[in-house]
């Protein structure tokens, strides 16, 4: 038999850590998030357009955001389906490297102000064939012990009737 | 411009999806040598390196230092760019603008990637504010099932129009001996046939995984005039930065690539780019993208790039080629993908591309890296004797 040339190659596992700071305004609007189910954005005081999530400067004028609640306004959690996309391959989870295999819908939802958000629809609206653009959604947060500051205290949106 | 840069030589490996036989350093030798016996220099004469990959990926800190090694740069400048998918069409800008300066006279710049030694889908999930949307990113494919649902929504394009790119390109790669996806395809209904990874994109509407590297070599007029080459010489390059960082997801928007074209054309008296323009080596990591882009540079009306298509407007043979090469989905290897757009231009405009050499008279060359979701980097290309 032919005697194959070996090629070498060395795996490792690396685990990393990293703790990463949220500053003073995403920090504030998770917090705001995970106490009392509020979403803040907050107005550019030199363009006028609003911030989700708000920031410490307007990235298209450059004008300095005030800190909360100078400007900042709680939605209402309500808005409409623009688009939504069903994840169909296995996914690895940003959150744990975990891969997901499940399929699961992202939708882009219009809340007030004309502000895009994507985030997931919640289990009873799976059903593709019943979803169209332009139904009504709503917030749904998860329950007050399970929150951890973080986006996805908000359960997912939900479609609701008119 | 100060000194007006040429291209003077370009250099790839082969690439494929795994490059066991060789590590970083000896990859990037392969293409290193390539660019130098392209160019007939040797290896003393390039004053200057830029290098570049993606960060993360392979999972090693100063990657440059490792590089430099191995590219021929021990004791001479040499910069590391980082730019994520424009990374290889940031280093041909920063070579460019080295030899502008006029502080040097031959600058290399060599891309790379080697994929199968990290993780890709991992490295690219960081691109997102760990605070904010990681939790919610698709990757590559979600961003792209997007361009293909507002493409198709926008345009009324068919849901095969994205095969049809799939098709032309398979063509284009199969005449070009650098390329990774070489497949034997005959018929739009074949490409139909590939399963859906978020519908309407499906597996061959995307990019591979690629391992290769890629080099050129830039100097000054001058000194570009007494090489063998015929010089390909370097007109304009620019780059756009859209906001991005918390609007993933969001609108749907080609404004980066709106503005990088619009600026260059401007710039450079391009009025009617199909026209003016005889090659595009453009960075589009899917099908779709391919075709909406097209538009987005102002190369057609919004709406007509899949009816272009299905004419055959893009064929390496045809009036207006688009990526004669195979492109970004038949070819990947990140870091170095915007630079093999770069070398695959100055082929084109040389006349040295071979098998896949354009039939239209070369004149002038577009090309284009795109990254992060709203990055552009972009060049304008121009044939010697113009």
């Amino acid at each position: 038999m032919e005697e194959r040339e070996e090629r070498l190659s060395q795996e490792r596992i690396m685990e990393i850590r990293y703790r990463w700071s949220a500053g003073p305004y995403l920090g504030r609007f998770l917090a705001e998030l995970r106490d009392k189910g509020k979403f803040y954005v907050v107005r550019c005081p030199g363009c006028e357009r609003f911030l989700l999530p708000p920031r410490i400067v307007c990235s298209t004028c450059y004008t300095r955001i005030p800190e909360y609640p100078d400007g900042w306004i709680a939605l209402s959690g309500r808005g409409i389906l623009l688009d939504w996309q069903r994840v169909i391959y296995p996914q690895m989870d940003p959150e744990t490297g975990e891969v997901r295999d499940e399929p699961f819908l992202h939708g882009t939802f219009r809340l007030d102000h004309d502000l895009l958000f994507v985030h997931y629809l919640g289990p009873a609206d799976l059903d593709e064939g019943r979803l169209q653009e332009g139904m009504k959604v709503e917030m749904v947060m998860k329950p007050q012990e399970q929150r951890e500051g973080k986006v996805t205290d908000i359960h997912y949106f939900r479609i609701v009737e008119d | 411009m100060a000194i007006r840069p040429a291209i003077v030589g370009v250099g790839q490996t082969y690439h494929r999806s795994k490059r066991p036989d060789v590590n970083i350093g000896e990859l990037c030798t392969e293409a290193v040598r390539a660019a130098l016996e392209d160019a007939k220099l040797p290896p003393e004469k390039i004053g200057a390196f830029v290098v570049g990959n993606m960060e993360l990926f392979e999972g090693r800190y100063m990657q440059d230092m490792w590089q430099a090694d191995f590219v021929g740069a021990v004791g001479k400048p040499l910069i590391r760019v980082t730019t994520g998918g424009t990374t290889g069409g940031t280093l041909a800008s920063v070579a460019f603008e080295h030899v502008a300066s006029g502080m040097f006279d031959l600058v290399m710049a060599v891309g790379f990637e080697k994929q199968s030694e990290g993780d890709t889908r991992a490295g690219l999930k960081t691109v997102a504010d760990p605070l904010w949307n990681r939790w919610q990113t698709t990757g590559a494919i979600g961003y792209f099932a997007r361009v293909a649902t507002f493409y198709i929504k926008e345009t009324g394009a068919p849901e095969d129009a994205g095969s049809r790119v799939r098709l032309r390109l398979a063509r284009h790669a199969a005449r070009n001996p650098h390329a990774h996806l070489r497949m034997d395809l005959e018929s739009v209904d074949q490409v139909m046939k590939f399963p859906y990874l978020i519908p309407p994109l499906r597996q061959s509407d995307m990019c591979p995984a690629s391992e290769g590297a890629c080099a050129i070599i830039v100097a000054s007029e001058e000194t570009a005039r007494k090489l063998p080459r015929k010089p390909v010489w370097v007109d304009d390059w620019t780059s756009v930065h859209k906001e991005m960082v918390y609007v993933r997801g969001g609108r749907h928007s080609t404004a980066d690539l709106e503005m990088a074209a619009d600026r260059l054309f401007r710039r450079n008296g391009i009025r009617e780019p199909m026209k003016d323009i005889s090659v595009a080596e453009i960075y589009a990591p899917a099908t779709w993208a391919e075709l909406e882009w097209l538009e987005a540079y102002g190369f057609c009306e919004k709406g007509d790039a899949w009816k272009l298509e299905e004419k055959g407007q893009f064929h390496f043979d045809g009036p207006f080629p688009v990526n004669p090469s195979g492109g970004v989905v038949c070819t990947n290897p990140i870091g170095a993908t915007g630079l093999i757009r770069v070398a695959e231009c100055a082929l084109q405009l040389r006349g040295d591309a071979g098998e896949h050499q354009i039939t239209r008279k070369p004149t002038r060359g577009f090309s284009t890296a795109w990254g992060g979701s709203g990055w552009t980097v972009a060049h304008l290309l121009s044939a010697d004797g113009l």
